[in-house]
């Protein structure tokens, strides 16, 4: 998977919007005359991007699906965030879908297959709960991220909006990991504290570095 | 749009002024309290506040307003009454903030004013959530809903 910041996002947008019509089922094409003898077909990234959403959400569903079930799982605390947080996501993966279809698109209902064989090595590597932890964080943080760089960049200008609602919430799941990697307020017995997966960016400002580029595995 | 609106510059000019008053009511927060990591993550937090006012102050043009809302400053302040209250009013303020932002996405046009809205409303969240947890709330409090809404949200009609 290809991780970006938001000016190689961008640039990512129009290649991501191709390659999805070479796939095969990117939504609606937008007609877009090239000549008076030639038409190229560009479906809308808008759909591209709603697409890729669903797709990382179902991918988080089905990782925190799979922590539950991996018995790695001790604390209550993180087994109540993880289920509650795995509602959220499914709860997002529907609003995706429906956005999707709202605009004439065929939705994405199933994990990211590019991301899922990305992270596949960790979460065959998962020994205790820290891991399972620090790699919910992390897909967290690039599921933000990933959102953050679309906001400004939609057709539908309510998409903006419609994405901030969720990348809000994503940025609260990560606030809330991110606290327990760090032992606040006081260290879980099962997470060693570390000094890299801050509860918020210390920048105080949502990055779009290492946002999925648009058309990633959808 | 490549161009703020004139309706672009007046929002980015209230969010300056509320930017600029939580900033303030972060440092009379510092002041109360005595948990020294609280103090911490208040005097950091309140640093964000202020690079939040200082980038919407420069994207506000001549409609800028180098002045903490008053309304704001002086409503929050007020509810700053004991150390233990503290850290809970301010997540309160934190989540406003946050649904400021999501109104604010809704209703700005131009390309970069809302990509600066949009890269401050998560972190605003991640404060009220962080100040939440620190206080007990439980995660269903302290992240009460699936999406960001505007619930809550600082009014230009009670605040501008």
């Amino acid at each position: 998977v290809t991780v970006l910041n938001r000016r190689q996002f961008l640039a990512a947008v129009a290649l991501g919007s191709l390659s999805a019509c070479s796939a095969g089922k990117p939504g609606p094409p937008t007609t877009i005359p090239g000549s008076t003898t030639t038409t190229v077909l560009v479906p809308s990234p808008d759909i591209a991007a709603l697409r890729l959403g669903s797709s990382i959400e179902h991918y988080l569903v089905s990782l925190y699906g799979l922590a539950a079930g991996s018995g790695l799982l001790r604390t209550q605390d993180i087994i109540d965030a993880a289920k509650y947080f795995s509602d959220q996501h499914a709860d997002h993966a529907g609003a995706f879908e429906q956005a999707t279809r709202d605009h004439g698109g065929e939705p994405f209902t199933s994990a990211n297959p590019v991301i899922a064989e990305m992270f596949k090595p960790r979460l065959d590597a998962l020994t205790n709960e820290a891991d399972v932890v620090k790699l919910a964080y992390d897909v967290e943080v690039m599921t933000a991220a990933t959102y953050d760089a679309a906001v400004g960049h939609f057709e539908d200008l309510h998409l903006n909006a419609a994405m901030t609602r969720i990348c809000g919430i994503e940025a609260r799941h990560i606030a809330v990991f991110g606290m327990m990697l760090s032992g606040l307020p006081a260290p879980l017995p099962g997470v060693a504290v570390r000094d890299d997966s801050p509860a918020f960016p210390l920048s105080g400002l949502q990055s779009a570095s290492g946002a999925v580029a648009p058309g990633t595995g959808v | 749009v490549p161009s703020p609106t004139s309706g672009d510059l007046d929002l980015a000019a209230f969010l300056g002024t509320i930017e600029l008053a939580v900033g303030a009511i972060y440092a009379s927060a510092a002041a109360k309290l005595s948990d020294r990591s609280a103090i911490s993550l208040v005097q950091t937090f309140g640093a964000h506040h202020q690079d939040h006012a200082r980038s919407w102050l420069a994207v506000a043009g001549d409609k800028a307003v180098r002045q903490p809302n008053a309304r704001l400053l002086r409503t929050v302040s007020a509810q700053l009454t004991s150390p233990p209250t503290v850290l809970g009013v301010i997540a309160d303020m934190e989540d406003s903030m946050a649904a400021t932002y999501e109104y604010a996405v809704e209703h700005l046009l131009s390309d970069a004013h809302l990509e600066l809205a949009a890269s401050i409303l998560p972190v605003e969240g991640q404060h009220a959530t962080v100040f939440a947890k620190l206080v007990g709330r439980t995660l269903k409090v302290a992240i009460p809903r699936n999406y960001q809404t505007t619930d809550g949200f600082y009014d230009r009609a009670t605040y501008g």
